[in-house]
């Protein structure tokens, strides 16, 4: 085809004179012809018999379409014309009884004054209205990479455009899924766009040949040569690479980092972090997220997070839209979200989306996979201690699919075969099953719904039981009105709970626990006004409904007194609108403002406390009670989230951001890290939302086309009304919880620096965070002052934070992978001394967080071994070895006190004090 | 109950590790020890030698307390009446002349220290008349496990202004030997290598005696959540019926102080923090601000609590016979034994004098070593048993209180 089309471009340069002539030659014969569901071929045929006029062609561009149309004297041009619309055919009237048929390509009868080399002397105003210049390019030279040739559109005499807009979507080759956050880059340069969550893009192309690039990592990337003529749709299918799942890169999108407004936001994608050395055998998505600068935990066994200088209850944790209140295992060895079917995990803890609310620190936005809607696949690993199973299983073909997962632990097995005694009678068990079905009604309407459960059982003596659990749900609907107004409408609702169960010899049989469920609505609306502005806007309401703790006797023997914490109820609800304003190519706004509401409403009693006075039992001067459904307090503010980004040069730019954020719900503890009896205080007449400002400013670089990413980021925070504890406190089914709670004044600022290299043999990140974090509780009154009512180190305060993760591919197959990990020890209170009181002894402590454990730091080490790449194969596997601790460093988990022949002496305890090696197998079919 | 659950948390904490595990911690910047002055000073309005107790906290890792001494204490009272305090030693400092605090009147607490640094507390009067209404001994089970007795007490405030109490108790109990002396004592004639023992009558030595033991705990009440001021069978004491402490006549002196609010939670605190298990707990440490401030050093950490409290006080009698009657009596605080160390031994050594030189032992009576009607292998001049066993004044006294009744 390639050479009949050079066969005819030529002839036409060489009887041009006379082409004109031709067409001023023509003469107006009339035609009547009639076609019902006829062929295009069939179509010529019957021309040819008609009008004598032999027309040229290539079979191959009439084979699709058939035609119905009649026509009575008609022109013939008129009749071609009708015939030819929407179609990629042009035609040109070679002569009298010759018309050539062209695809895509229009046939000039003139030469274009570029033609030989512009004459700039010939250049006039007229060449305002001048003919479009033909199109030319090269023809590709035979090579062995083979790009594919598109075109797109038809040549159009009238067309004055020189850009076009090219729209798609981008699929998985094998299950058809749309793949998002893919790269689309124009020419080998860095222009371009990414697709969104239904894989689809739009691009400006200019006019003539292109080459358009798709990557993404664990994506095969191609390129494509466009051919464009028009406004036009490029749909393209691409495969999964194996090549780039050896690959430890974090963000998909290149430059992404650079363009985009937010400062502080990552996305973690969950098949790119199978090589990081595991600890026991499991894939851990929100422990990849630690070694991100700004991001800290306690240590290992340590659950919760601690974002730039934040609680652990500072976090937003969602799982497909629903909040997800404790997403550990094990005191937070494992995670609760199954990595199989986790697609990936959206992190802000910089600039925060005006869509996101009611936490002052970070959002963690996990996604589940969309099942395969095309075959049947799976994944399985062993390790030693769980295993793991993900099922994807296609319900409609191409349209609906259903993701079931679950995974469980037989860690009872490894304790009772334990020799150490004390451990034998142990239990401790959890699993977790996840079952997400995604359905595509029509290009217009998706439907996404999740269902989660995940539980923890441990006891330690045959009398006691400990469990919690999680359990949420989600139905997200997602429709589109038109290209610019999308719509997207979700109910979820999410439950935890804990519960220890106490059946001993004695009557003190006991029934303890805690409860919280919240159910959202929430619409966010999506409306691409133009190039310059996308604004997104949405309405959201909360309920929540707790049990702040009961205890009641377990059986009839049992002469525990029932203690019930009344249950409480509240509504959180925000408007958002937020606007992505294109100042210019360079200046890019993100502006949003959200105006969030909370009531707390009864049934309920809110003690009423003297002003002027520390809260406690004496200073409480009535109790007021509020009927069903009657606000009892309310609380509401603006909070503001805009972020702006320069662009200093293509791969370079400057972000600034501030934010400000309410929440109204309180994680209680006093320890650093969360614990599964922690419970959820929501804001009330006492205890009163904690309100967060975030300033902060980075600076964003790609180098050698985003091999290298760098990024350095300054914050400072301040807050009110942190929630901290009375020394003595007691926090556990405390029914006036207000009385041990004090709130005040937080402070935090850091610097954060990632350098990343995202592709090659060698690749990986290493972080670094200077970071501090300070806490003011200050009040006349001596009981509710701590520290003297001086700024003091948070517990979280970890100046040092150090992270690298490198992954080093020797072939295709084998890989090694190293992670390190270097911390200043968290501070803590000690007690400094001892003294007689009242004839027993005490110790006293020191000022709180006066000291700090040791330095954290840790090195694990992994190999992987990937199975052969035979396409054909029915599964891939996947072999991890890997080392977690191989230093063998004894980090300091707590450090505490006994007493010991009369001395009180510390003790530490660790987790992993030695070299933990693990053994998993993966298998993906 | 909430121990159990600390301690579910705790072990399991080191469960979760498979291999966790716990040794020595080793500071990195130990915390430098900065010695705080700790004072016990609580007035009364009994009119008294009022006592003021004043120590120095000691390192973790010892158990070497220090008094303060040569510090200049006095109490002065709103009206500007002082009064002085004098060491007395041991770390204690009394009142120059007995006086009593008076209802209305707020006291300030002032010490200068022999380093010249000056403490001065927050002025503290008393809150309300306390009064206890009766004490009680019940036998009981305590959480249906162990069997005693419980001193409970009831107290009532019409005008409903103490709300807060706490308690102080002083037992004195009764001790009869299991094996008499009969008033006997063994000494050495003379030593090794030419041994001989001998015994004689000893006015030190006594099979009957009287024990005085204060309360320890932190025990406290409050009445504010109840409709009106009443304590009412209050748990100030409870003792094990296994204690040897019943065996005999028991007596328990109960004083009921009423508290301010800010000593009430003071205490509460400093109490939350006494048990070992708190070390562990979801408790909030840190350092527990009282009321007394060095006045040149704002960041000086001080420990103590000047009160000025009213108190009553009721003592309380009873025989075990009263509660348990005809049921056997507690185990003695000792085993008691019978042995007949020999005076001199194949080794060269004699037994009997290291004993009796050790204080280990006591004379019960002179063996008939011809009879040898115990059948003893190896025997001495003398029957012993352990020290305790036949004299308590080797752990107690002779003395019979002043207040004791029989």
């Amino acid at each position: 085809m390639r050479k009949y089309l050079q066969i005819t471009i030529l002839i036409i340069f060489m009887t041009l004179g006379q082409c004109v002539n031709g067409q001023e030659r023509k003469d107006n014969k009339l035609f009547s012809v009639e076609f019902a569901d006829v062929g295009m071929q069939e179509v010529f045929n019957v021309l040819e018999k008609e009008t004598g006029i032999h027309f040229y062609y290539k079979k191959k561009w009439l084979e699709d379409k058939r035609v119905n149309y009649v026509a009575s004297n008609k022109k013939l041009e008129e009749i071609l014309e009708n015939i030819l619309t929407g179609t990629t055919i042009n035609y040109f009237q070679y002569s009298n009884a010759q018309i050539v048929l062209t695809e895509n390509n229009l046939i000039y009868d003139e030469l274009p004054g570029t033609f030989f080399g512009a004459k700039r002397d010939t250049i006039t105003k007229e060449s305002i209205v001048r003919t479009q210049r033909p199109i030319y390019f090269e023809q590709p030279k035979q090579s062995k990479n083979v790009v594919e040739t598109i075109r797109i559109g038809k040549e159009n005499l009238n067309q004055q455009n020189e850009n076009f807009k090219i729209s798609g979507v981008v699929v998985d080759e094998n299950t058809n899924q749309p793949l998002q956050n893919l790269t689309i880059s124009l020419n080998n340069r860095s222009t371009g766009t990414t697709t969104d969550i239904n894989g689809y893009y739009e691009l400006m192309i200019p006019l003539g040949e292109n080459f358009i690039k798709y990557s993404s990592i664990g994506i095969e990337s191609a390129v494509k040569r466009v051919i464009v003529y028009s406004d036009g749709t490029l749909n393209v299918s691409l495969r999964e690479s194996i090549e780039y799942l050896d690959e430890v890169v974090v963000a998909a999108d290149a430059n992404k980092n650079v363009e985009e407004a937010l400062t502080g936001s990552t996305s973690i994608v969950v098949e790119e972090t199978k090589n990081i050395p595991l600890i026991l055998g499991e894939r851990d998505v929100l422990k990849v997220a630690t070694t991100l600068p700004g991001i800290s935990t306690a240590g290992e066994g340590a659950a919760g997070f601690n974002v730039r200088g934040g609680s652990t209850d500072q976090n937003l944790i969602l799982l497909d839209h629903a909040v997800i209140y404790n997403p550990s295992h094990f005191f937070g060895i494992f995670q609760a979200v199954n990595p199989f079917t986790t697609e990936d995990v959206q992190i802000y803890t910089g600039g925060i989306p005006a869509q996101y609310g009611g936490r002052l620190s970070s959002v963690f936005d996990i996604t589940s996979k969309n099942a395969n809607t095309e075959k049947f696949s799976g994944e399985a690993a062993i390790g030693p201690v769980t295993s793991n199973v993900a099922l994807e299983i296609p319900v409609i073909k191409e349209k609906s699919g259903l993701l079931i997962g679950g995974r469980s632990t037989y860690s009872n097995w490894i304790l009772r075969s334990l020799d150490e005694e004390s451990l034998k009678n142990s239990e401790a068990s959890f699993y977790d099953a996840i079952a997400k079905y995604n359905h595509t009604i029509n290009e217009n309407n998706t439907l996404k719904a999740t269902g989660y459960y995940s539980k923890d059982n441990f006891s330690i003596t045959s009398d006691s039981i400990f469990s919690y659990n999680n359990r949420l749900f989600s139905i997200d609907w997602e429709h589109k009105f038109n290209e610019k107004n999308i719509a997207q409408l979700t109910v979820a609702n999410s439950q935890y709970q804990f519960n220890i169960e106490y059946d001993g010899a004695s009557n003190n049989d006991f029934d303890l626990g805690f409860n919280i469920n919240e159910t959202e609505y929430k619409l966010r609306m999506k409306y691409l006004h133009s190039q310059k502005h996308k604004f997104d806007y949405g309405i959201m309401a909360k309920f929540y409904r707790t049990q702040p703790g009961y205890l009641d006797p377990l059986n009839e023997e049992s002469e525990v007194n029932s203690i019930n914490i009344n249950e409480e109820r509240a509504l959180e609800s925000a408007i958002y609108l937020s606007d992505n304003y294109k100042v210019s190519n360079k200046f890019l706004i993100d502006i949003g403002l959200r105006y969030s509401f909370f009531a707390a409403f009864g049934e309920r009693q809110e003690r009423i406390y003297e002003e002027n006075a520390p809260k406690n039992d004496e200073t409480r001067s009535d109790t007021v009670n509020y009927e069903k459904g009657e606000f009892s307090k309310t609380y509401g503010g603006l909070e503001v989230r805009l972020a702006t980004r320069y662009l200093l040069k293509e791969d370079l730019s400057l972000k600034a951001s501030y934010n400000r954020t309410y929440q109204y719900i309180h994680r209680l503890s006093n320890n650093t890290t969360i614990s599964p009896i922690d419970t959820w205080k929501l804001s009330d007449n006492n205890i009163r939302p904690q309100l967060g400002n975030q300033y902060s400013i980075g600076l964003f670089k790609n180098l050698d086309a985003n091999t290298y990413e760098f990024s350095l980021e300054g914050y400072y925070k301040t807050a009110e009304n942190i929630l901290d504890f009375k020394v003595g406190s007691d926090l556990l089914l405390n029914q006036t919880i207000e009385t041990e709670t004090l709130q005040g004044e937080g402070k935090s600022y850091g610097v954060e620096f990632l350098a990343r290299k995202n592709y090659g043999a060698l690749n990986g990140w290493i972080s670094y965070t200077y970071s501090r974090s300070f806490l003011k509780l200050d009040s006349e009154f001596a009981e509710e002052r701590v520290n003297g009512g001086a700024f003091f180190k948070t517990n979280y305060d970890k100046p040092h934070d150090f992270s690298a993760v490198l992954n080093y591919k020797f072939t295709k197959r084998y890989s090694i992978s190293a992670n390190f990990v270097y911390q200043t020890g968290r501070p803590v209170t000690f007690p400094i001394g001892r003294y007689n009181y009242n004839g027993a002894e005490y110790v006293y402590y020191s000022d709180r967080n006066a000291f700090r454990i040791p330095d954290y730091y840790r090195l694990d080490l992994g190999f992987n071994i990937e199975g052969n790449h035979k396409l054909k194969k029915i599964a891939h596997s996947f072999w991890n070895i890997s080392v977690y601790n191989a230093l063998g460093r004894n980090n300091p988990y707590s450090v505490f006190f006994v007493t010991e022949n009369g001395e009180l002496k510390p003790l530490q305890s660790s987790i992993f004090t030695i070299p933990i090696p693990t053994i998993t197998y993966n298998l993906k079919f | 109950m909430n121990t159990i659950i600390y301690r579910f948390l705790f072990v399991g904490l080191f469960l979760l590790a498979l291999n966790s595990c716990t040794e020595p911690f080793e500071f990195e910047d130990k915390p430098v020890f900065e010695s705080a002055l700790v004072i016990e000073a609580r007035i009364t309005d009994q009119n008294k030698i009022q006592n003021i107790l004043i120590s120095r906290s000691f390192p973790l890792d010892t158990i070497i307390s220090s008094v303060e001494v040569g510090a200049s204490v006095q109490i002065t009272d709103e009206t500007g009446r002082t009064f002085d305090f004098e060491d007395v030693g041991n770390g204690n400092y009394n009142s120059r002349i007995p006086f009593a605090a008076e209802q209305d009147r707020s006291y300030t607490l002032s010490i200068t220290t022999s380093n010249g640094n000056s403490y001065i507390s927050e002025p503290s009067s008393i809150r309300a008349k306390s009064n206890i209404d009766e004490i009680i001994a019940v036998r009981e089970f305590k959480d249906d496990l162990e069997e005693g007795v419980f001193i409970y007490l009831n107290s009532f405030d019409p005008t409903n202004s103490g709300n807060y109490y706490l308690y102080e108790y002083e037992e004195t109990y009764k001790i009869i030997t299991p094996l008499s002396s009969r008033g006997f004592e063994a000494y050495v004639v003379s030593p090794l290598p030419t041994p001989a023992v001998d015994y004689r009558l000893s006015d030190e030595v006594s099979a009957i005696c009287y024990s005085t033991d204060n309360s320890k705990k932190i025990i406290q009440t409050s009445t504010i959540e109840l409709g009106e001021d009443r304590v009412s069978r209050f748990p100030v004491r409870f003792i094990d019926r296994e204690n040897y402490i019943l065996s005999h006549r028991y007596s328990i002196l109960v004083k009921q102080f009423v508290q301010s609010k800010e000593a009430y939670s003071y205490y509460k605190t400093l109490n939350t923090f006494s048990s070992s298990e708190s070390l562990f707990s979801q408790v909030q440490t840190g350092f527990l601000e009282g009321n007394i401030r060095s006045q040149q050093n704002n960041n000086e950490k001080v420990i103590g609590f000047f009160e000025v409290n009213s108190v009553s006080e009721k003592r309380l009698f009873f025989n075990y016979e009263d509660l348990f009657p005809g049921e056997e009596i507690p185990n003695y605080i000792i085993d008691c034994s019978i042995v007949s160390p020999p005076l001199a031994n194949e080794a060269g050594q004699s037994p009997i004098i290291s004993l009796i030189e050790a204080n280990a032992v006591d004379f019960f009576s002179v063996y008939d070593g011809e009879a040898n009607p115990l059948n003893f292998d190896i025997f001495g001049p003398f029957l012993m048993t352990p020290a305790g066993c036949g004299d308590c004044t080797r752990f107690s006294s002779k003395i019979v209180p002043e207040f004791w009744e029989e």
